[in-house]
């Protein structure tokens, strides 16, 4: 666990970027700290790593101050991943991964081979591994970054806005492929964004921090979607708060139909039975439609329902097979359950 | 002609000699100039300022302001001291500009994975900052490979004795040969160096298709 004790961050201009932060993060957990430029969120992970320094406050790990050791020791320890990424242009890639075992005098074939195996973990080719960064794409870029920060096995990771800087579809991976890691590594992260919808799925708990690091609220994401404790709150979660939850939620868990026709709507399926879209009789072929999987969110379904001229969804298994359909008004009704369970 | 060609090799030799020490005298100096004024912000423009007004003094003028402090005129040493201050201008700035050229992330990741002030000075900077200083190098090495030749002046510095003396027993082709051969040589050191910066940045010429 890391834990904040009345920590302050004063800068020379006299104000505080961080003032009298105080809080938990538990050990095997996604902790994310979102909030709006300056609001000291950075400033705030930095300092655990004491690449900022507080002006008070101590800040322990496992209940050791990390002031207790070297700055540099101390950081040999602990997972870095920044939104530039910051790999050495003069190094190869797999001389990228092995940095910090490196650093910590690991004898050059456990390092190589460890370095291989996050390669492999984190979806790159051992290929890449002789390769200068200038070489890899964005993406690419970022998950060395990811296994650089892995190669010793530091039992905590600090991720500023990693996937900041990749188009959308990259980040989506990134993300999902960081989940997946988390599953099996457990590390105690500390995650910065300031983008609530990766905050809602990345985090189990999420801070919303306004200016000076102050803790609006501290809670589960489905927590905080359901009641959020102030206006700001609220706001800073959106208008769609609601459709947030939904996308908490596995389409496993919303009941399914088991019938393939609807108000007069037939559901045309191919040999394979897959999906092939919505007829009534009229002209011009079917309407098509796409299934929505188990590996899914009831917000997909909730989208492809409202897209349907039938206003359901149309459930698949994993080959994409028809399961079955789910009215927009079923999902509306988990959602109120959810809600009034959450009250 | 054979008779020529070995005195013609003879001052170039000794040019040569004379632009290593030069160069390496400057480099010696210019390392900790330059690490200081990257570390230092503030000693950084005071040790610029100090290097340019060296550099703006007149060579002639500089050798024998050097030469009375050194106290033998006629020993090379005042030469090759001029010449290191003359490098100074170019390769202290360089190195500098070639420090604060690496990026800041790179730098910022560096010290998060825990390297010391040092090594990471060491290792990753300096690597980082090398093109610069080889360009700057390249610079310093023609610039002194021309200058060497003030020293014929006073009857040494290798190829500029071959000037002065065709000049006063006006030959053409003396005056030619050391001119030729002042080029190729410089030409010459610039490619070395060139190569030589190559195999130090393997990094630097790759890209990726984007």
């Amino acid at each position: 666990m890391i834990r904040f004790d009345n920590v302050t961050k004063r800068f020379a201009d006299g104000t505080n970027a961080v003032d009298g932060l105080s809080m938990d993060m538990p050990t095997g957990e996604i902790t994310v700290l979102v909030g709006s430029s300056g609001c000291g969120k950075t400033t705030s992970l930095r300092m655990v790593n004491r690449m900022v320094e507080p002006t008070a406050g101590t800040i322990t790990i496992e209940d050791r101050d990390v002031t207790s050791l070297p700055a540099h020791e101390l950081r040999r320890g602990i997972g870095y991943v920044i939104q530039q990424v910051g790999l050495f242009p003069h190094r190869k890639v797999i001389d990228n991964v092995t940095t910090v075992p490196g650093l910590l005098g690991w004898d050059k074939k456990r390092s190589r081979t460890r370095a291989l195996e996050l390669l492999e973990l984190v979806g790159l080719p051992a290929a890449y591994g002789d390769r200068y960064p200038a070489q890899l794409s964005g993406g690419q870029q970022q998950r060395v970054g990811v296994a650089r920060a892995l190669a010793a096995d530091p039992p905590v990771l600090l991720m500023d806005e990693p996937f900041g800087a990749v188009d959308p579809i990259v980040r989506a991976q990134l993300q999902q492929q960081f989940l997946k890691l988390q599953r099996e590594l457990h590390k105690t992260i500390v995650f910065v964004t300031h983008d609530v919808d990766e905050a809602i799925l990345l985090g189990d708990r999420i801070a919303v921090l306004t200016a000076g690091a102050h803790i609006e609220q501290l809670a589960p994401p489905g927590e905080l979607l359901a009641r959020p404790t102030n206006e700001f709150v609220a706001d800073f979660l959106g208008n769609d708060r609601g459709l947030k939850l939904l996308s908490l939620v596995p389409a496993t868990e919303v009941p399914v139909d088991p019938v393939h026709a609807v108000d007069g709507w037939r559901l045309v399926t191919d040999n394979d039975q897959r999906p092939v879209g919505w007829a009534n009789g009229h002209a011009g072929g079917p309407v098509p439609v796409s299934g929505v999987g188990p590996r899914d969110t009831a917000r997909s379904l909730l989208d492809a329902a409202v897209s349907a001229p039938t206003g359901c969804a149309v459930r698949v298994d994993d080959d994409r097979k028809v399961v079955g359909l789910v009215r927009y008004e079923a999902i509306g009704k988990l959602l109120g359950e959810r809600l009034q369970a959450a009250m | 002609m054979s008779g020529n060609w070995d005195v013609l090799q003879y001052y170039a030799l000794d040019h040569l000699r004379i632009t290593f020490l030069a160069l390496i005298l400057g480099a010696i100096v210019a390392f900790p100039l330059g690490i200081i004024g990257y570390r230092w912000r503030r000693a950084y423009s005071p040790i610029l300022s100090v290097t340019n007004v060296l550099y703006s003094i007149p060579s002639l003028a500089l050798l024998a302001l050097l030469g009375s402090a050194f106290g033998q005129i006629l020993s090379d040493r005042p030469l090759i001291a001029t010449l290191a201050i003359y490098t100074l201008a170019i390769l202290v700035r360089n190195l500098v500009e070639g420090l604060r050229a690496v990026p800041g992330e790179v730098k910022d990741a560096a010290q998060a994975m825990g390297y010391t002030q040092r090594r990471r000075l060491l290792t990753i900077e300096l690597p980082l900052a090398l093109p610069a200083v080889i360009a700057g190098l390249r610079v310093a090495t023609v610039s002194t490979v021309s200058l060497v030749s003030i020293g014929g002046a006073l009857g040494l510095g290798g190829l500029g004795f071959l000037f002065f003396h065709g000049y006063r027993r006006d030959l053409g082709s003396e005056i030619w040969a050391g001119i030729i051969a002042s080029v190729v040589m410089a030409v010459v050191l610039d490619l070395l160096i060139v190569l030589g910066g190559r195999a130090l940045t393997p990094w630097a010429r790759k890209r990726a298709a984007r």
